[in-house]
């Protein structure tokens, strides 16, 4: 039963479930949805993890099962890119430049694959260790380590793919 | 192509700290010499922090689709929604404590244990005993700087004791649902239709508190009965108190 234990450790933790609520989801309104029924599941629970590591991986995985329903449920999996589909090539210099706009960042995360975002979210917004992760995935510690290095790449692809405006600091870097 | 000095999988291991230290100190005297390699662990450093700063945001305390909810068909789904918009706002902001004269009041009659004779309007009663608990006593509040409220008293069948405080709102009070416990009581708070309300209960479980109390705001929000349906979800949803 949900208690006033994993109350205070929700209050601690809401921040990243949030945040790996709005990463999961495309609108910030899905996310309050995702983030907030995630809620409901956990206090309606008959039984949560007392250890708190156990009950921090349980809620991040409850948004999780949950994003995956609604995509299941959304028919949306045909939009997505394909899981593993590999970058064409690497991150070249310079492209670091690009990273500057949140909002791009946010876009090109979108159009990442379901299981790249799966696994960004969980380790950069989350931050998750790689074995919390696997534990998290129910999959081996080394796809989650290949898997995070195909992500970065692809992210690092569509970055280079999008119209960049760089903020004035970055175009005086270039001049 | 050449084949670069450290494949990406351990780059990006290195990058996220999960390297064994002679694997990462190794890595890092081959940056140290090489400029192509220290750029792509600067990539990804910048990558990472980018990926960070996308969803550093609070969560924002609105009211929820309700339409949505009420399609959910099963009654724990039903009890979670209810009890979320507590949960949710109790989570999002700080909550003021419960005032000591309307917890002396809850307490005075929780240990009197009255039960008397007592009306409450329709919207209330259908909800509170959806909830299972009955009305036990209606009596008014007088407070020395304001106009007169009313004090609600309900009783559940495991001597649960809840009080229910209808006041005229103070201006600038919130109208946003907050909740806080303090030991073994738990108080709500939230504002419509012009009246400030607050709940108050000892030892009751959370959930069901929630439950309630969410039950309760949107009674005081529609001031109509639940329909049917709702009503039997949420005896459906009823939950046992600790006491």
């Amino acid at each position: 039963m949900f208690d006033d234990r994993h109350h205070e450790t929700l209050q601690s933790l809401r921040r990243r479930l949030f945040g790996y609520a709005c990463a999961l989801s495309r609108t910030t309104e899905d996310a309050e949805d995702l983030y907030q029924d995630a809620l409901v599941r956990a206090m309606a629970a008959r039984s949560v993890p007392n250890d708190a590591r156990a009950f921090r991986v349980w809620m991040f995985r409850l948004i999780r099962n949950l994003w995956i329903d609604r995509l299941r449920r959304e028919h949306r999996r045909g939009e997505l890119i394909d899981a593993e589909a590999e970058p064409e090539e690497q991150p070249g210099p310079g492209d670091e430049e690009t990273l500057v706009d949140v909002l791009l960042v946010r876009q090109a995360f979108l159009r990442l694959s379901k299981d790249h975002r799966d696994v960004l979210a969980l380790v950069d917004i989350a931050g998750f260790s790689y074995d919390e992760t696997a534990d998290l995935l129910e999959t081996p510690r080394g796809t989650v380590m290949s898997r995070i290095s195909r992500a970065r790449a692809a992210l690092a692809a569509q970055l280079r793919a999008a119209p960049v405006i760089p903020f004035p600091r970055q175009t005086e870097r270039r001049r | 192509m050449i084949r670069p000095a450290v494949d990406d999988v351990a780059l990006n291991a290195y990058v996220d700290g999960e390297l064994p230290p002679s694997q990462a100190a190794a890595i890092a005297q081959k940056a140290a010499r090489d400029p192509e390699l220290a750029a792509r662990i600067a990539r990804l450093h910048r990558l990472k922090a980018a990926l960070a700063g996308i969803a550093e945001r609070e969560p924002v305390a609105r009211p929820r689709r309700r339409r949505r909810a009420l399609r959910w068909t099963s009654a724990l789904a039903l009890a979670g929604c209810l009890a979320l918009a507590v949960g949710a706002a109790a989570l999002m902001r700080p909550a003021a404590p419960a005032p000591p004269a309307e917890v002396a009041l809850h307490d005075a009659w929780a240990e009197s244990g009255a039960r008397e004779m007592a009306e409450a309007p329709v919207w209330l009663t259908s909800v509170i005993e959806a909830t299972g608990l009955s009305l036990a006593r209606v009596a008014p509040v007088r407070s020395h700087d304001g106009p007169p409220g009313v004090h609600y008293a309900f009783v559940g069948t495991n001597e649960c004791r809840l009080s229910l405080f209808e006041m005229p709102a103070a201006a600038g009070t919130d109208s946003l649902l907050t909740l806080l416990v303090q030991g073994n009581l738990r108080s709500a708070r939230w504002q419509a239709g012009g009246n400030g309300y607050l709940v108050i209960a000892r030892n009751m479980d959370g959930a069901r508190f929630a439950t309630i109390v969410a039950a309760l705001k949107e009674a005081t929000i529609s001031r109509t009965a639940p329909e049917a349906e709702r009503i039997a979800l949420l005896q459906a949803a009823r939950q046992r108190c600790l006491t």
